[in-house]
């Protein structure tokens, strides 16, 4: 059974997971249907609040409310006109007196969603925490690679790049762990450091150790704004040794799934050509995106045996 | 007059009778009178943090405690950086507590131009200090330690690489990688330490350093204390008990379950600067403490509820500690009172330039569990609130209200 809230994958128990993703799949459904509308959320709001950029995760949790006919409600906080104004609890108890139901937060600070989730009785669901976890990116993922693989239980995952400051990764490595598949890393010692040995991940030194006999190789996106310095070099230094062009993905399985949190870098983390191939599963994973978080949203709210006119938010 | 009656006193081997300046009668069976404490890193809020501090809080959360003084950080607004900022700062707390200032050992603490050592100095004080601010430059901190030999002053200094000390909030390690937050590596203690080291060899510069955290900031004190450099190290109490792994919620299996120290991940009040270290770091503090070569400090630095009510990263670091840190060292040291009075006591005792005379009067076998609701300090923010510990303080008698100890009943 799902929590109270979706803060991180990290503990979060293999059958959640399939609850989770067998839950995606159905939803998968309405998203091909002529009128893509289901009834379960009608009456509640949900709000994201935002407090970094983002517009596919945002515009996928917004359409994934609508399609289960929640309300939405969207705040994006400049983060820069935060730092000397509201905190984020004061931003956080405004919005609870619009009475929420579940509130969607992204924050450049690992903990942020864990903050609200513990003062308030709304339901959490972490959009991204600076470089700790974004469980829904992880679960998307999962769905992908299951849709393809059929069983996550066994597969081998290639994780390369910035390991270090990645909530992407870190979500994939304890749900895909949990399910039972073996995941290594590869990237610069920069962004897999010694400190990686915290996480159930085996770490070697080159791509080309990683790829040959992965299902998936996860590209992770080089964040210029993430990183202080002397990380890395040059863009193109890090293209030369670690990026996925053709010529390392002829080096993997025919098969290998190749997969991308996007945006994506192109000619940095992977090729163009790489990146349009068949073996790409870029826009899937965005598809799967709305599925998943209908399944989040869904299992949070729509189980809630609270009727609408029952909630109390404690608010007078 | 009054009486505390069947007390045992610190050092004797009989219970006896002690006379105190001020009632009520106490029945001190169980109870022990021992020598009041020093805390070697107050951070007082005054002047300047009104809603962190004031003399009347400070002074009952020091009493409440068992500290009888207080060495102050520079920390406070304005800087006291000037010898007119001395005349000016409060020297005795209401309840009689002292209060022992080190001025700024740069101007604004902001280690460019030292202070004026020679004028500073014809105050008494412990030595000059920029708190929790390490000094960056290595020539500025090698002319401070030449400078102060002729007014035989001694510098109270943190540890730190420049660099190293601006990264991360918890300590830089594989927990830190799973919880997603910015790691502040060992080697920042080690190489700061190294670099005070190597200028105090060259210098004989008189040196008081902490609060050390790592294993390796251990054993280079230890042997420059061996080596006979001028050179006295101190822990904060907290880092006796706890390690990097309270950021999570979770307790050093030592502990048992430890009381009602159930925690979320991300609580701001183990948001500490530096962070709490790995299982291993705390065990060579304690190996320091227990062979006297650390004392151990409250390092209170108490904090608004609005510079704590914030993601973790934003929250201002720092911990209450004056009113738990006796029960948090007697605790970690298994119950040996005697290493706990030497570390809190007699120890720092030695830094004072005036003779101390207080005494505490305490229960070493009494169970309490930290309740920051309902400590005395205004601010509530103790890394240790809810956790069960051994130790109470019954009583403080600072200097000039102390029981007639000397004189046999």
């Amino acid at each position: 059974m799902i929590g109270k809230d979706l803060l991180q994958l990290r503990g979060m128990s293999r059958e959640t997971i399939v609850e989770i993703l067998d839950t995606a799949e159905q939803m998968r459904e309405v998203g091909r249907r002529k009128v893509k509308k289901v009834p379960p959320l009608r009456g509640r709001l949900v709000v994201t609040l935002f407090f970094e950029n983002s517009t596919r995760t945002k515009t996928s949790f917004e359409l994934a409310a609508k399609r289960l006919s929640a309300d939405t409600l969207s705040f994006n906080v400049n983060t820069s006109s935060t730092t000397k104004g509201e905190t984020l609890m004061d931003t956080a108890r405004t919005i609870y007196a619009m009475q929420p139901d579940a509130v969607v937060v992204r924050h450049g600070c690992a903990g942020a969603p864990h903050l609200l989730a513990r003062n308030f009785p709304w339901r959490v669901l972490n959009a991204g925490d600076g470089i700790h976890e974004h469980p829904s990116q992880g679960l998307l993922d999962m769905l992908t690679m299951r849709d393809q693989l059929k069983s996550l239980d066994g597969a081998r995952v290639a994780i390369v790049g910035d390991v270090q400051h990645s909530r992407v990764a870190r979500s994939n490595i304890w749900g895909l762990t949990t399910m039972g598949a073996k995941v290594v890393v590869a990237g610069p010692g920069t962004m897999c450091r010694n400190e990686l040995s915290g996480l159930p991940v085996e770490r070697r030194h080159t791509i080309d150790d990683v790829v040959k006999d992965a299902d998936v190789i996860m590209l992770l996106r080089i964040q210029h704004e993430r990183l202080g310095r002397a990380v890395l070099p040059s863009p193109r230094e890090y293209a030369a040794f670690y990026g996925l062009d053709l010529a390392r993905l002829r080096m993997a399985r025919p098969d290998v799934m190749v997969m991308h949190p996007g945006p994506i870098n192109r000619g940095v983390e992977i090729g163009a050509d790489v990146a349009d191939s068949e073996q790409s599963a870029i826009l899937a994973q965005v598809t799967n995106g709305i599925a998943v978080r209908m399944a989040l949203l869904y299992l949070l709210l729509g189980s809630d045996e609270r009727r609408p006119d029952e909630v109390s938010h404690g608010v007078d | 007059m009054a009486w505390i009656s069947n007390v045992l006193v610190w050092g004797e081997a009989q219970r006896r009778n002690v006379e105190i300046p001020i009632g009520p009668d106490i029945d001190g069976a169980g109870l022990t009178l021992v020598p009041s404490f020093v805390d070697l890193a107050c951070d007082p809020g005054f002047p300047g943090f009104p809603q962190r501090e004031t003399p009347q809080s400070l002074g009952d959360a020091a009493l409440a405690g068992g500290y009888s003084d207080l060495v102050t950080r520079p920390c406070v607004d304005p800087v006291p950086d000037q010898p007119e900022h001395l005349a000016d700062l409060r020297r005795s707390l209401p309840g009689g507590v002292r209060v022992w200032p080190t001025p700024a050992l740069t101007r604004g603490q902001a280690g460019q131009a030292l202070t004026e050592f020679g004028l500073l100095s014809q105050f008494s004080i412990p030595g000059v200090s920029d708190g929790g601010v390490v000094v960056a430059d290595s020539l500025i901190l090698r002319n401070a330690m030449e400078y102060a030999q002729r007014f035989a002053l001694t510098l109270w200094l943190r540890p730190g690489d420049p660099s190293l000390d601006a990264l991360g909030v918890v300590h830089d390690s594989p927990f830190a990688t799973v919880l997603g937050l910015r790691g502040n590596p060992a080697t920042n203690e080690e190489i700061g330490l190294s670099r005070i080291l190597s200028l105090v060899r060259a210098s004989g510069a008189s040196v008081v350093v902490g609060p050390l955290g790592t294993r390796a900031g251990v054993e280079l004190l230890r042997r420059a204390r061996a080596e006979g450099l001028p050179v006295t190290g101190y822990v904060a109490a907290r880092s006796l008990l706890l390690d990097e792994r309270i950021v999570e919620g979770s307790l050093p299996e030592a502990l048992g379950d430890g009381g009602d120290l159930a925690r979320m991940p991300y609580d701001t009040r183990v948001r500490l600067h530096p962070p709490l270290r790995a299982p291993e770091d705390r065990l060579a503090l304690l190996a320091g403490v227990r062979e006297k070569i650390l004392w151990v400090s409250a390092d209170h630095a108490p904090r608004a509820p609005e510079e704590k009510e914030l993601e973790f990263e934003r929250a201002v670091p720092g911990s209450t500690g004056l009113e738990s840190a006796f029960a948090a060292t007697l605790t970690a040291l298994g119950g040996d009172l005697a290493a706990t009075v030497h570390a809190l006591a007699l120890g720092p005792r030695a830094l004072l330039p005036e003779p101390v005379t207080g005494w505490t009067l305490i229960d070493p076998n009494a169970e309490t569990t930290v309740n920051a609701a309902l400590h005395r300090s205004l601010a509530r923010n103790d890394a240790l609130d809810g956790m069960r510990l051994r130790g109470k303080v019954i009583a403080c008698f600072p200097g000039d209200r102390a029981p007639r100890v000397t004189e046999s009943a």
